[in-house]
C-alpha cells in the first residue's frame, strides 16, 4: 500500500535506486501492487550510466511491483513482500531492459505483459 | 479441482485453503503462516524449536514418540478378518484353513498330474493332425503348378467391347 510520499526501491537497471510517490491517478489515497503512479527520482546514479534515458531528476510514471503491506487475493490468500518496489515506464514501456526482483501476478490482469516477461519470477 | 493444505513454516501446523499469510523475503525466499501470530513471532525472530506448542519443538524433544509406538503395536496385532468371499462360503474358507500341508500336497500333486496328462494328450492329438496335413501337402504340392498355368487370368488377349 502506497501512499503520497512513500519513498520506494526501483528495481531496473535505469539508474534510479529511490523513487518517492507524488501522485495517484484516480482520485485514489492508496495504490496496491500493479498500480500505476507517479514518482519523483531522489537518488541514484544517474550520471554515471551513460546510456539510460534517465540523465537527470525529474517526474516519471511507475508501476508498482511489491509491497510490504499484505495484498489479499481472491483465493482467500494473503501475500506480501519485505519491500516497497517500483518500475520506472514510459509511454507504457519500461525504461530499464532488466527487472531484478520477483513481481506479483496482479500486473497480468492489467496487461502489463512486457513487464511479466521482463521479470525473473512472479509471485 | 483439489484444493491442497500447506504446512505453517513457523509452527508446523496445517493451512487449510483460504488461510495463511505468505510472505516473500527479499532473497524471493517463501515462508508461510498460519497466522499473524506465527508472523510477528517470525518476525521477531524468535526459534520454533525454543516454543514448546510447535511442531519443531515437538518433535526434538521426542513427546509423541510413545503415541506413535503405541499405534504401530495397534496394526500388528490386528488379525485377518474371515467371512464369506464370492465363490467360497465360510465354511469352505475354515475347512481349507484346518487341513494338513501334507494333505494339501497330496492333493496338488494329483491335480497336477491330470493337467499334466491332459496337455500331453492335447499335444499328440496336434502332432498326428501335423503328420496327417503334410502328407496331403505333399500330394497336393505336385498337381498345384499344373492347376494354376491352366487356369490362370488371360493377359492381353481376347479384346471385346470396353
Amino acid at each position: 500500500m502506497i501512499s503520497v510520499g512513500t519513498f520506494c526501491e526501483v528495481c531496473d537497471n535505469s539508474g534510479v535506486k529511490i523513487a518517492q510517490c507524488i501522485k495517484i491517478p484516480g482520485h485514489l489515497n492508496r495504490a496496491i501492487v500493479g498500480q500505476m503512479i507517479v514518482v519523483a527520482i531522489q537518488k541514484g546514479r544517474l550520471k554515471k550510466e551513460k546510456d539510460s534515458a534517465i540523465k537527470g531528476k525529474g517526474v516519471y510514471q511507475a508501476i508498482i511491483v511489491q509491497t510490504k503491506k499484505a495484498k489479499s487475493r481472491l483465493d482467500g490468500s494473503h501475500l506480501k513482500w519485505d519491500n516497497n518496489a517500483l518500475v520506472l515506464l514510459q509511454k507504457g514501456l519500461p525504461i530499464g531492459s532488466r527487472i531484478l526482483k520477483g513481481v506479483g501476478h496482479e500486473l497480468r490482469k492489467k496487461r502489463y505483459t512486457r513487464f511479466i516477461s521482463l521479470a525473473p519470477r512472479i509471485c | 479441482m483439489v484444493l491442497k493444505t500447506e504446512v505453517c513454516r513457523f509452527s508446523g501446523a496445517k493451512i487449510y485453503p483460504g488461510r495463511g499469510i505468505r510472505f516473500i523475503r527479499s532473497d524471493s525466499q517463501v515462508f508461510l503462516f498460519r497466522d499473524s501470530k506465527c508472523k510477528r513471532l517470525f518476525h521477531n525472530r524468535l526459534k520454533p524449536s525454543k516454543l514448546y506448542w510447535t511442531a519443531l519443538y515437538r518433535k526434538q524433544h521426542k513427546k509423541d514418540i510413545h503415541d506413535q509406538a503405541q499405534r504401530k503395536k495397534k496394526r500388528s496385532n490386528a488379525k485377518p478378518f474371515s467371512r464369506s468371499i464370492v465363490g467360497a462360503s465360510l465354511e469352505v474358507i475354515q475347512k481349507r484353513r484346518a487341513e494338513k500341508p501334507e494333505t494339501r500336497a497330496a492333493n496338488r500333486d494329483t491335480a497336477l498330474r491330470e493337467i499334466k496328462e491332459r496337455i500331453k494328450k492335447q499335444k499328440d492329438e496336434k502332432k498326428a493332425k501335423k503328420v496327417e496335413v503334410q502328407k496331403s501337402q505333399q500330394k497336393g504340392a505336385t498337381k498345384a503348378p499344373k492347376a494354376a498355368g491352366g487356369k490362370g487370368p488371360k493377359l492381353g488377349g481376347g479384346g471385346g467391347k470396353r
